[in-house]
């Protein structure tokens, strides 16, 4: 036995998955499918503009109906869920590795590093996200790899935030007293006591973040700084539609719904690694 | 075995025995398939005491609330179960039928008053929303009543304290306005579920007095759920004693707490009376190795530039190898504080600390890690000693890392510590939950132990425990401490525990210590300090039949 994570108390004992779960899951998979298929199975090219075609409702030639510049929205979602997924999953990636690396260093020096570079994720946290991502993405240039980069700085307070309040949540614990009684220092606790119990609240966090991510990313869209001046994105489709909803609802409706269906089922499959993570569940009730 | 706790059972042609108040047949609740509750009856003459004893998971609570039909949901109650109240029969689930005798005819107190009574509302609102359900309309009488109700659980000033928030008054004070709140519709029955556990012994006593005088003037009938031997003795006429959801044997109060035929309730009466013994005295072999002299704790003050509240005020104390300290005192004494500050654990104020030849001064150097393993404490609440996300093996396993043992030499370590304090070697494969409370408590005891201490500090180790178990931890304690020669120091408010286990007793009020004695000289005959003489005269005696 060495003192690492032992594999016990990150309590990933199976006990069967709960109908919610499968179908979050299945929703998922099938999104992720699709993002992958899409050159194969999308009818039309997503930017090819059908002029004699403006805003026609779901049918046989277009499924699900045309925009209002005669693009196919089926096309449209599939192709542009790839890049909806690259910055969602992306930004979350990234906000995560800054914040709870950045957290974890901050925690592990004693009290005044973590009182002088909380400052600083304070000050980051100060301005709004959506003009702190823009300032980054004016300063790093536009497309997709600024726009991933501008989410994780923008959100990764979050999870440092996460990782102090979980550190000061344990730290007044006995089992931390017991701990500083056997020699342990602050980075002992930080290793033994502190990565298994932050591991569960992390994981909320990134599926939260995650959605905000994509919305995010729609509303820099919107603003003409989004991953792509062409490209679609679930975001970017919201936006443009969003001028036309009383002629061509469906426009509108399909890049909503996907965005729904994807952040619900990300907060469904959220909350069961977090349950899976939790020794006591099967004290407080199944999943 | 289902047994009949009341006496005058209806004979046939015996003059007609009034019914009783309330009686329950064969109550089995289950859940998902499990019995909780396998087959109780009980019954309840007008005016009497029953005792309900029982360890925790006995199914007490559970019955306690089917008889006021409130149980809660999920839980399947068998159709052979019958309720009465005064001969007339209730279903268990006639929410309707339950609510017109909830607080007219039966009413209940519970465990921990803070929890129960509304933190936003004045206590003298609450009491009075009591009476309005029991049907009072008169806004000027409800409020008369309200002062009545406050004297009669002998609250001073019931005009002043009726204004009070709930969290403005003592524990004490809280259950007594639980207790009027209960009585606001003058029910005939009232249900108490542990009425004294959340409090301090001195305080216990007083309620229990109260119950018994609100008893003698009302004729009130009670129901006492408790596992505390004591409190049932000293209120009961009959009790019922549980184990694991059945009633193993009931009767008269003096007959079965002084002679128990049932095998489980003789272990809860002999439990009890080993504490009374007087253990062997251990000489005084000098080699003091803690020393603590002056030693003052502060709190930080709450507000900006307020006074520091002082916990600890000039403690003094040394601890000897091989024999025991016992540090007695109510919640708020100081007690806790001044064991972590002599762990290290908080920085002191004043003073000065000689700890196995290291001086520690405020603001001074801390100890050693070296010399900081050979003190160790052994906390209240096993649970939360031990990361509910590490298995017991992995905690055991922490102060060895700590101290550098290789990892193969650690898992025969491991095992002989948890054999030495009486657990499994399998036990080490389990998370802290799916122990037992004292199976908890003996995995602390063995982390602490494989740090070879010199020092053992016990923080009201036994106090979160069922009485049997107590017992259990206490005598492993001696063992341990007849097999490896530890200093102790024993932290706790149990007085016949603290007194058994410790070879000299510290009483600690307010921050100060009062009185120092050896512990058999622990009685009234004794002591000085008049709070103490206090102490002791607040333990239970049996009721007189």
């Amino acid at each position: 036995m060495t003192l690492a994570l032992p594999s016990e108390a990150r309590g990933t004992v199976r006990r069967g998955i709960s109908p919610r779960t499968a179908l979050a899951a299945l929703a998922l998979a099938l999104i992720v499918a699709l993002a992958l298929a899409a050159p194969l199975i999308a009818p039309f090219d997503p930017l090819d503009q059908d002029l004699l075609a403006l805003n026609m409702p779901p049918g046989p030639a277009h499924w699900l109906g045309t925009d209002h510049m005669g693009r196919d929205v089926f096309s449209r979602l599939v192709i542009g869920a790839r890049t909806t997924l690259i910055v969602g999953f992306g930004g979350a990636l990234v906000a995560f590795a800054l914040g709870a690396g950045f957290g974890l260093v901050a925690l592990s020096f004693g009290r005044w590093a973590e009182a002088a570079m909380f400052a600083v994720i304070d000050l980051v946290r100060a301005l709004p996200d959506v003009l702190l991502a823009l300032l980054l993405i004016v300063a790093l240039g536009a497309g997709a790899g600024p726009v991933v980069i501008a989410l994780g700085i923008a959100f990764a307070p979050f999870f440092a935030y996460v990782a102090r309040a979980t550190f000061h949540r344990e730290s007044v614990k006995d089992y931390v007293a017991a701990a500083r009684l056997f020699g342990g220092g602050r980075l002992h606790v930080l290793r033994l006591h502190l990565a298994p119990n932050l591991a569960g609240g992390l994981v909320t966090q990134a599926a939260i973040l995650l959605p905000r991510c994509v919305v995010t990313e729609s509303v820099l869209s919107f603003l003409g700084l989004g991953s792509s001046p062409d490209a679609p994105t679930w975001g970017r489709m919201v936006a443009d539609a969003s001028r036309y909803i009383e002629v061509s609802p469906h426009a509108i409706l399909a890049p909503v719904i996907a965005i729904i269906v994807l952040t619900l089922s990300l907060s469904i499959l959220g909350e069961a690694v977090r349950r899976g993570l939790d020794p006591l569940r099967e004290m407080r009730g199944g999943m | 075995m289902n047994v009949q706790v009341s006496l005058n059972t209806p004979a046939k042609k015996a003059p007609p025995a009034p019914a009783p108040l309330l009686s329950l047949r064969n109550l089995v609740i289950a859940k998902a398939g499990r019995r909780l509750v396998d087959g109780v009856s009980l019954e309840i003459a007008a005016g009497r005491t029953l005792a309900v004893i029982g360890e925790s998971g006995s199914g007490k609570s559970l019955t306690a609330l089917a008889l006021l039909g409130l149980l809660p949901e999920g839980l399947d109650i068998d159709e052979a179960t019958r309720i009465a109240v005064d001969g007339r029969e209730l279903g268990p689930r006639d929410e309707r039928g339950w609510r017109a005798l909830r607080g007219r005819r039966i009413a209940m107190v519970f465990q921990d008053p803070m929890a129960c009574l509304n933190p936003f509302m004045r206590v003298g609102d609450q009491i009075d929303e009591a009476l309005r359900r029991a049907g009072i309309a008169s806004r000027t009488e409800r409020r008369q009543r309200t002062a009545e109700r406050l004297a009669e659980v002998e609250l001073p000033a019931p005009e002043t304290l009726a204004r009070r928030y709930p969290h403005e008054l003592s524990g004490g004070q809280q259950q007594r306005v639980m207790i009027a709140m209960a009585l606001a519709g003058a029910p005939d029955l009232l249900i108490a579920d542990e009425p004294t556990s959340a409090l301090d012994a001195s305080v216990q006593a007083e309620i229990v007095a109260l119950l018994a005088r609100l008893q003698a003037r009302r004729g009130l009938a009670l129901l006492i759920i408790t596992h505390d031997l004591s409190v049932a003795g000293a209120l009961a006429h009959e009790v019922a004693v549980m184990q694991r959801g059945r009633v193993v044997e009931a009767g008269p109060a003096a007959e079965v707490l002084v002679r128990p035929r049932d095998p489980y309730t003789a272990r809860l009466v002999g439990a009890r009376r080993r504490l009374d013994e007087v253990a062997p005295h251990r000489p005084d072999a000098g080699g003091v190795i803690v020393e603590a002299e002056g030693l003052c704790v502060d709190y930080a003050a709450r507000r900006l530039f307020g006074a520091p509240h002082r916990a600890v005020h000039e403690a003094a104390l040394s601890l000897v190898p091989g024999r025991t300290v016992g540090l007695l005192g109510e919640s708020g004494s100081g007690k806790s504080t001044l064991a972590a500050a002599l762990a290290g654990l908080r920085p002191l104020s004043a003073g000065r600390v000689r700890l196995l030849g290291h001086e520690v001064v405020p603001g001074g150097r801390p100890l050693p890690r070296t010399l900081r393993r050979q003190c160790q404490m052994v906390f209240q609440n096993p649970y939360g000693a031990l990361n509910p996300r590490l298995t017991i093996g992995w905690a055991l396993a922490e102060p060895l890392a700590l101290m550098g043992v290789p990892a193969r030499e650690r898992e025969a370590r491991i095992a002989l510590a948890l054999k030495e304090v009486g657990l499994e070697h399998e036990h080490a494969a389990r998370f802290p939950h799916q122990l037992s409370g004292g199976q908890r408590q003996r995995a602390c005891i063995a982390r602490a132990l494989l740090c070879e201490p010199r020092v053992l500090i016990c923080d009201e180790v036994i106090s979160a425990l069922d009485m049997s178990v107590k017992v259990q931890i206490l005598d492993l304690l001696r063992r341990l401490q007849q097999e490896r020669g530890f200093a102790m120091l024993f932290v706790g408010h149990d007085i016949e525990a603290v007194r058994w286990i410790a070879d000299e007793v510290l009483v600690m009020n307010r921050g100060r210590i009062v009185e120092r004695c050896a512990a058999d000289a622990l009685d009234e005959a004794h002591v000085r300090d008049p709070y103490t003489q206090r102490l002791l005269a607040s333990r239970l005696l049996p009721r007189a039949a």
